[in-house]
């Protein structure tokens, strides 16, 4: 049972001026590196991570969880303001943040994105203080057929619901596939289609989502000589700050991606992407004006960024009470913990109660940080985008460049980049959808790695996939979505036959 | 040609390279499956499904809209070639050593030739934005971009 004097004890201990003043800095810095494109939250925390040597563990934790937090909401801000996402979850965040963004509704994206990040941090953090041992002993039940099951189930739901044509989907989703395959196997060690030595470890994927957002986005944009035209820069907060009528619409959406965003981050290998596209497809399906998702929706910002930053203390629930991280962030927090002396595993809460909870109690401050900072940063932001929309062509191209050298400081992530921001080109041009094919890349290798392993555990059989109630209902879920992928395209035919005179 | 074929065809051809790659993997072991099974189901599937999509066979979508046919305004390959070449270009000296240098000279070429800016304006845009770029990534972040 929780005892909330343990929450207390962590604040007074978190709550001295220099503590407060790094935990501010964290989440500015985490902003910044994380609205770069190529950067992070696993950049953002590696770069930290040096910067932690000789502190405490409190105060050195707080640091990465703030740096952590703060890419979060960084994220958003290049992805609304450019159409080029900082990091994996703020993919999103650009389906419907750039169109209103273009729409001329750039800054009340912008202030409803910091809004939204807030609520489902805060949620997060409530469920991460109130339910993590609970949440977390459920986990350690889910073995590899229901994790596959789980992947399979979020694949198949974007392939049917993601633009008019699953085809089209289905193609880009077995790109992302094929894709992933390359580099080293996880299983049996063999290295696959590596052409070229840098390929073994993999196709870098913030490299892949920089050169097609990014540059795939230029590339469209010249070929069809689209300007940037926001007008001159000015300082109007009242332009940043949501009105009633538009908390009251984002208000319903907040809080389903943030029980989202939560229940999916707490779940390993998951994570805020998988939270964001999840959290997207639900609300799609639950809105009442689906046509207006992607084209700059409320609900279509809102839900997905709440649930974005809940998954960041959803994913620390099983780092700290299980030792298994969550995401790639994590997994370096994850030796961040070793790197301290701490032991983690479910013995960290008992034996290091005064280090987890003031590192949760510098998570809460940092979220309050973040959201002043944020909300104040706007202007900044969106006025210096004024000034140079006029040359955002060749910044962008720049920034783009830069950020894939700077994932392993190698040129071949830049030709990576460039092949990719032709593949997105193509894509845009011909409307097929890079959310299915990110979400294959980022999903195979885990998923491909569980399935193996359920068939190894079922010796060699598929019926491991129906053996249990929870791996039943997932297989009858996916029989069911493909179901309706397969007979969407000829009602949708009927009801335009019907719809013609 | 149009951007769809051109795709279709190319991610044709790279299903069928992932395939016949796949020929020496395993793709069976013992009671699983090997590291050939996923690259060599999912590079059929991604062969016949861009055949069947270019065949134009059955349409899946009964109202997709091909943005290609909504253009209101004559595409700019001119200038998407020139950006092309510019980044090749530039990514290919990079090889040689800087980073920076070759980002400078891509920001200021794509600024005068395709943006269409005047000489001044460009040498300030290109000189600004590496001075940030270096500042961000060089100095404030410690990396070794030169």
């Amino acid at each position: 049972m929780l005892d909330l004097t343990d929450l207390l004890n962590a604040f007074s201990l978190v709550a001295t001026p220099e503590n407060l003043l790094l935990i501010f800095f964290a989440g500015l810095i985490g902003t910044v590196v994380g609205a770069l494109p190529g950067l992070g939250p696993s950049a953002g925390i590696a770069l930290m991570m040096p910067l932690t040597f000789g502190m405490d563990p409190v105060a050195g934790l707080s640091l990465l969880t703030g740096t952590y937090l703060g890419t979060m909401y960084g994220g958003r801000l290049t992805a609304i303001l450019i159409n080029t996402p900082g990091d994996a979850p703020a993919i999103i965040t650009a389906l419907d943040g750039y169109p209103m963004m273009q729409s001329g509704r750039g800054g009340l994206a912008l202030g409803l994105s910091a809004i939204a990040s807030f609520v489902g941090g805060c949620f997060g953090l409530i469920m991460l203080i109130f339910f993590a041992p609970i949440i977390a002993e459920y986990a350690i039940f889910l073995g590899p057929p229901e994790y596959f099951l789980m992947m399979l189930l979020g694949l198949s739901m974007i392939v049917v619901l993601a633009g008019n044509d699953p085809l089209k989907a289905l193609i880009v989703t077995l790109l992302g596939v094929l894709l992933s395959t390359v580099g080293s196997d996880y299983v049996s060690g063999e290295v696959r289609y590596a052409v070229v030595p840098e390929l073994i470890d993999g196709m870098d994927f913030v490299a892949v989502i920089i050169g097609l957002f990014g540059i795939g986005e230029v590339l469209l944009n010249i070929e069809k000589r689209v300007v940037l035209n926001m007008g001159k820069p000015r300082f109007r907060m009242g332009e940043f700050i949501p009105g009633r009528s538009d908390l009251r619409e984002a208000c319903a959406p907040i809080m389903r991606g943030s029980i989202l965003g939560t229940a999916i981050g707490v779940l390993p290998g998951a994570g805020a992407t998988i939270a964001t596209f999840m959290t997207y497809i639900a609300e799609k399906k639950l809105s009442k004006k689906p046509e207006e998702f992607g084209k700059g929706s409320i609900a279509g910002l809102a839900a997905p960024e709440a649930a974005n930053n809940a998954a960041v203390p959803g994913s620390l629930i099983p780092l700290l009470t299980l030792g298994i991280p969550g995401s790639g962030g994590t997994a370096i927090m994850l030796g961040a913990l070793i790197m301290f002396g701490l032991n983690p595993g479910p013995l960290l809460m008992v034996q290091s109660a005064d280090i987890v909870w003031g590192t949760i109690a510098s998570l809460i401050i940092a979220n309050v940080f973040l959201l002043g900072s944020n909300v104040l940063l706007i202007p900044l932001f969106v006025n210096a985008l004024r000034l140079i929309q006029r040359h955002l062509t060749a910044i962008v191209v720049a920034f783009c460049l830069v950020g894939a050298f700077a994932i392993n400081y190698s040129i071949f992530e830049i030709w990576i980049v460039l092949i990719f921001g032709v593949i997105g080109y193509l894509m845009k041009k011909a409307d097929y959808p890079a959310g299915p094919f990110i979400l294959a890349l980022v999903l195979s290798p885990l998923a491909e790695n569980y399935f193996r392993q359920s068939i190894m555990i079922g010796q060699g059989s598929w019926g491991i996939f129906v053996s249990k109630p929870l791996t039943t209902t997932f297989t009858v879920c996916i029989i069911t979505v493909i179901i309706l992928g397969l007979i969407k395209p000829f009602l949708s035919r009927r009801n335009v036959l019907k719809a013609q005179p | 040609m149009r951007a769809e074929q051109i795709l279709l065809i190319g991610l044709t051809l790279l299903g069928a390279a992932f395939v016949l790659g796949g020929q020496s993997l395993t793709f069976r072991a013992n009671i699983g499956f090997g590291p050939g099974f996923i690259p060599v189901v999912a590079g059929i599937s991604l062969a016949l499904s861009c055949v069947f999509k270019l065949l134009g066979g059955r349409r899946f979508a009964a109202s997709a809209t091909n943005k290609e046919d909504v253009e209101d305004q004559p595409p700019n390959y001119r200038a998407l070639l020139i950006t092309l070449a510019i980044l090749v270009a530039g990514t290919a000296a990079m090889e040689l050593g800087s980073v920076l240098l070759p980002t400078f000279l891509i920001i200021a070429l794509l600024s005068w030739l395709v943006a269409g800016h005047n000489l001044i304006r460009t040498i300030i845009v290109a000189t600004t934005t590496i001075t940030v770029i270096y500042l961000i990534f060089s100095v404030w972040l410690g990396l070794p971009v030169n």
